[in-house]
């Protein structure tokens, strides 16, 4: 979905931008329950998922009997982050007249107008979790190798992972080489999310951390050792337990 | 003038330090041209190849500071390709010879490689202050060239540079008797620094005044430098994130309430709610906040932090503190003079709302006195930006990016032309705008009658005709620099200009629709112009002029120009 959102600019005309986004339309018809489902260690070993499985071939078949299968990658039924995406969209396709193929890439170079050293700054922070201008699937699955065989933490000591809380629509990141355990990761996440807790009304215990590992399988983070954690995080995600 | 006058006069201008007064002066008589360039010990050039170190250096035989620049603007947008050009190394040649006092150097924006600062370090036994800014070229090694020889340094301030960044070990290289440095920033570094050198700089160096380090600074290491330096007057932090143990913090706490004379701080990077309490004491003195780097804070961290700021004049934000944050700053910041707003995520490839119109205007209500605005949004209203220039008219620097090309008023789906047109007759005191959003011509009829102070204009994705630019041309006075980039001006426009540009420092124009002939008609018809176009490729249209760079200079057309540079 990310990779998605990260391409939506300037994909080719034949290559729908939506695609990805077509998730939201199945994931609603997902029940909570199906979430609930994680707590079950042995039913998270049984439903090891694939990021083909979860984001590739789920968008291109239709997907409708899959929808089993996607309940753990849903970020969220909610109307407001529907409506992000619906805002995302247009904004970008709204430009596409006038992007120009520069470097044969899909953005208009110089543009916004931010000093190159601070776009670099922001890419570090990103790490390798977007930026690469894709233009189709192959590329896309390139990527995914590309950061199968790197180590995320590979550039300064700092390993910014994307954490995402159900109910929220902005996604927000965390350098986890500034942990040294779940306990004070947590902490930060709840302070780092702390409106929404409160607007929520739950205490932290309503909620558990799960994480995708480089094979794109999310996974309860709280039943690997840490050291096994930090090694193979690649993204985060904070969902109520049992809602 | 005998000699005595002249010696009365010399000593009058030694008081007269700014520039444009010196200026002034040099031109009032002969005398006055010799006394003043004798006397003359800071020279600012704000192009390298308006003129050559040959003509300064003869001119102005006892400079001890300069600042040059190089590169046009665009380059910071990766438009001017690599290898353009703005070595430093030339400038460096001729002011070993005739400026051996030299002091102080300030560059922007100029190529530096590793010898070049091995000579300078070599060549000045007395310098002092080395300021580079958006530069490239060097290394770290360089930087231990400085440390290593430069024996009476007193400020090393290396800010946004693409740096071949080695190793922190150039902080040890500043001998065991070095106590000079005032001003060390080397915040834009990424790797880890030698510490224990750091920490041994600081303490021993009892005059600094102002400290930024890099990102890998922890923030307990944070603590033991400012253990040292309480004096500091201007702190960049690094990480601001990590796990302390209760001491560690209350001692946190206790060093920076005994930094009574903070009033700016930066870096912050990683900071989260958690620590920012730690700061609270300081903030009540701070008159500038630079939150710039602080990707993880949010409209709600900001708003306690500026509840505890009242004095604060200046702030850099990222997007990510969202209207509510800045609604706070207009409640809490009734003397903010510049305000700052970043995209964290300039590609739009996050889900992040950023900062809007009501954003904008919460803050004009609360802040009259804002003069310096700088604005990155995903959409405006004509209204809003109306509401603002009405709001605070003092207003000197406008620059608003609404980051969708082209993007018209969301809500009425006109273009922004009435929201320029009210901030250039509103704010009349204005020098600088950046325009966007759906643009047509009459946004430049209205800035070439109205903004008769403006000096500096930068444009992209506006305007619908020659009728556009031609408006700019005849209209504004003072414009010194014109930066358009994919606009639809062409020949016509671009000529509209020829009686002006001689008065102008540049211009520069890319994708738009100017050819070659008008680049080499523009450059026969006015002598001392040096007329620059840059082909992106070499299979496209020969007749088209890609990216032209038009420049004033005493010194002609330079030498140094890489093949995919014509001058006409």
């Amino acid at each position: 979905m990310e990779l998605q959102l990260g391409l939506a600019l300037a994909l080719p005309d034949h290559h729908s931008p939506v695609k990805g986004f077509d998730m939201n339309g199945v994931n609603r018809s997902v029940e909570k329950k199906e979430i609930v489902g994680l707590e079950s260690k042995s039913q998270v070993g049984n439903y090891k998922r694939s990021f083909d499985v979860a984001f590739e071939k789920s968008s291109s078949t239709g997907a409708g009997n899959e929808s089993k299968m996607l309940a753990l990658l849903l970020w969220n039924d909610q109307p407001n982050e529907e409506d992000d995406d619906d805002k995302g969209r247009k904004r970008r396709n709204s430009c596409r007249s006038i992007i120009k193929n520069d470097d044969g890439g899909n953005h208009v170079v110089g543009w916004p107008p931010i000093k190159s050293w601070r776009k670099k700054m922001h890419h570090d922070h990103n790490q390798h979790h977007q930026y690469y201008p894709l233009q189709n699937n192959q590329m896309a699955n390139n990527y995914k190798e590309n950061e199968n065989d790197g180590s995320a933490a590979a550039a300064n000591n700092s390993m910014y992972v994307k954490v995402k809380m159900e109910g929220e629509g902005i996604v927000r990141k965390i350098d986890i080489n500034l942990h040294h355990s779940f306990q004070s990761l947590r902490d930060t996440l709840i302070t780092m999310f702390s409106k929404c807790k409160s607007k929520e009304g739950g205490a932290a215990a309503d909620y558990i951390l799960i994480y995708q590992d480089k094979q794109g399988d999310w996974l309860l983070a709280a039943d690997v050792p840490w050291q096994t954690f930090i090694e193979s995080v690649q993204r985060l995600q904070i969902v109520r337990n049992g809602g | 003038m005998d000699s005595q006058r002249k010696k009365v006069l010399e000593q009058v201008l030694n008081l007269v330090t700014s520039p444009k007064d010196r200026s002034s002066v040099s031109l009032v008589c002969k005398d006055w041209y010799d006394v003043e360039r004798h006397s003359r010990r800071h020279v600012f050039i704000g192009n390298c190849y308006s003129v050559s170190p040959e003509i300064v250096t003869r001119r102005f035989p006892n400079i001890r500071s300069v600042t040059l620049k190089g590169r046009p603007r665009f380059s910071d947008f990766n438009l001017v390709p690599p290898n353009w050009g703005g070595d430093v190394r030339p400038w460096l040649d001729v002011f070993a010879a005739e400026y051996p006092q030299l002091e102080e150097l300030r560059l922007k924006r100029m190529t530096v490689s590793d010898e070049s600062l091995e000579f300078l370090a070599a060549s000045f036994a007395d310098f002092k202050a080395l300021s580079l800014l958006s530069c490239d070229g060097f290394s770290t090694d360089g930087l231990e060239a400085i440390a290593t020889d430069c024996k009476n340094l007193t400020e090393l301030d290396i800010q946004e540079n693409d740096i071949d960044d080695k190793s922190g070990d150039w902080l040890s290289c500043f001998p065991e008797n070095f106590t000079s440095m005032e001003i060390l920033n080397f915040s834009c570094l990424n790797s880890d620094v030698d510490f224990d050198a750091l920490e041994s700089l600081v303490s021993r160096c009892k005059s600094l005044k102002v400290l930024k380090v890099n990102k890998t600074v922890t923030l307990d290491q944070l603590r033991s430098l400012l253990n040292h330096a309480p004096q500091l007057l201007e702190l960049g932090t690094g990480s601001f994130w990590q796990e302390l143990t209760p001491s560690q913090h209350s001692e946190l706490e206790r060093v920076f309430s005994n930094c009574k004379n903070l009033h700016a701080l930066s870096g912050l990077w990683q900071a989260t709610a958690l620590y920012l309490p730690v700061l609270y004491p300081v903030c009540t003195n701070l008159t500038f906040l630079n939150l710039s780097y602080a990707a993880t804070l949010q409209s709600w961290d900001l708003a306690k932090l500026v509840a505890n700021c009242p004095h604060l004049r200046r702030l850099w934000v990222l997007d990510t503190v969202e209207d509510k944050g800045l609604e706070a700053v207009g409640s809490n910041c009734p003397l903010l003079e510049e305000l700052r707003v970043f995209p964290s995520s300039p590609d739009g490839d996050d889900i992040v709302d950023g900062v809007t119109e009501s954003g904008f205007v919460a803050v004009s209500h609360g802040c009259p006195r804002l003069r310096y605005v700088l604005y990155f949004c995903w959409q405006m209203t004509n209204a809003a930006v109306a509401t603002v220039a009405q709001n605070c008219p003092d207003i000197t620097h406008f620059r608003l990016c609404i980051m969708t090309p082209a993007k018209p008023d969301h809500l009425t789906g006109e273009p922004m032309d009435e929201a320029f047109g009210a901030v250039v007759k509103t704010c009349t005191k204005l020098e600088r705008l950046s325009v966007s959003g759906l643009l047509t011509d009459l946004t430049f009829e209205y800035i070439g009658k109205y903004a008769k102070n403006l000096e500096y204009l930068s444009v992209a994705f506006a305007g619908d005709s020659d009728q556009g630019m031609q408006y700019v041309m005849n209209g504004c006075p003072k414009l010194k620099k014109l930066e358009i980039r994919d606009c639809p001006f062409g020949d016509t426009a671009l000529l509209s200009g020829l009686e002006k540009y001689e008065s102008m420092r540049s211009l520069w124009m890319s994708a738009c629709l100017v050819t070659m002939n008008a680049c080499r008609s523009l450059a026969s018809k006015v002598r001392r112009l040096n007329v620059e176009v840059m082909k992106d490729d070499e299979n496209g249209d020969d007749s088209q002029a890609d990216k032209v760079y038009v420049y004033r200079s005493i010194a002609g057309p330079r030498k140094d120009a890489p093949a995919f540079v014509l001058t006409f």
